[in-house]
């Protein structure tokens, strides 16, 4: 037997066959298949998200703002904060508040403090106050 | 060449697109076919590799630079897609791409859509065999008579490497004739 060469013998077809008008409708189905308006699908998504972007930047600057401005807003602080700091600060006496305050103050001061005579009674009684009474 | 120029502008111009296409489907489908088919073996199979490939040439053509020519880029698009497609073949049965292909061939007689004889689908049989570069070369050659020029461009292979990948081929091929 003749040992089998490629280039000696006739050539050989594939032998695969398709369906019958299998190509007649192809284009058209092809077409109808392909996604629409892909090439403009990607600028419109980055136009949006630049849009996206610009609100985000507006929205940031425009917060930003407002509690930069409420920060410095100047709040006078209520009598028990006053109080409170006084308190606790040390370094301030007595003499510096009376320093600071002129005689209607101190006036004003005096009729606000509402004390009994009885109050004042009974303080006096538990006090050893002898010693100045007798000078 | 001024020729395809003119082509690939009017496929990317989306006033153009949709006819510049149609012309594209209809001059390339059956070629095209021919080489999917010559890979997948199977006519459904193939059917769904040429569309896939006609849909990603179309999703990529704003890509095509425009520095090999457009059959060659159809043609590497459409190989890609073959080998992609029997490799997940291959992967959902749990077998290599060898044996897939090779099963495929010898059941190729129970076939619908292959009207070989014995020697024919011997020849299928035999190309199994061989590793997938040479079965793609000889394939290529042999049956689509396509040019190693051509073939370069597409596989992105030297011309004298090709040559020897079909040589090889050839031989292997001959000696299963010879001893089957």
């Amino acid at each position: 037997m003749k040992p089998f060469n490629l280039d000696k013998e006739p050539k050989i077809k594939s032998g695969f066959t398709t369906p019958d008008s299998y190509f007649d409708d192809f284009t058209e189905k092809m077409m109808q298949q392909l996604p629409e308006q892909e090439v403009k699908v990607v600028p419109l998504y980055r136009r949006m998200s630049v849009w996206i972007s610009s609100v985000a930047a507006v929205l940031v600057i425009a917060l930003g703002v407002s509690l930069l401005l409420k920060t410095n807003t100047k709040s006078e602080p209520d009598a028990t904060t006053i109080e409170n700091y006084l308190v606790y600060q040390a370094d301030i006496l007595p003499n510096d508040f009376i320093q600071g305050l002129d005689k209607d103050a101190i006036e004003d001061l005096e009729a606000s403090i509402a004390i009994s005579d009885e109050d004042i009674e009974n303080y006096l009684n538990n006090e050893d106050y002898d010693i100045y009474l007798n000078e | 060449m001024q020729d395809e120029k003119a082509f690939i502008a009017q496929l990317l111009d989306p006033k153009t697109q949709n006819d510049a296409f149609r012309q594209l489907v209809s001059q390339y489908s059956r070629p095209l076919y021919s080489h999917i088919r010559n890979i997948v073996l199977n006519h459904d199979d193939a059917d769904d590799v040429l569309q896939n490939t006609f849909i990603k040439v179309f999703r990529n053509l704003s890509n095509f630079k425009g520095e090999s020519k457009l059959f060659s880029w159809i043609y590497r698009i459409a190989t890609n897609e073959s080998l992609t497609f029997i490799s997940q073949k291959a992967k959902k049965a749990g077998v290599s791409n060898q044996e897939i292909l090779e099963k495929q061939a010898q059941e190729l007689h129970a076939d619908n859509y292959f009207s070989g004889d014995e020697i024919q689908q011997k020849l299928q049989q035999a190309i199994t065999t061989l590793p997938e570069k040479q079965q793609l070369v000889f394939k290529m050659r042999y049956f689509e008579e396509i040019g190693y020029e051509e073939m370069s461009e597409i596989l992105d292979t030297s011309v004298g490497a090709l040559k020897a990948s079909y040589h090889h081929a050839s031989k292997k091929i001959e000696n299963y004739f010879n001893t089957h």
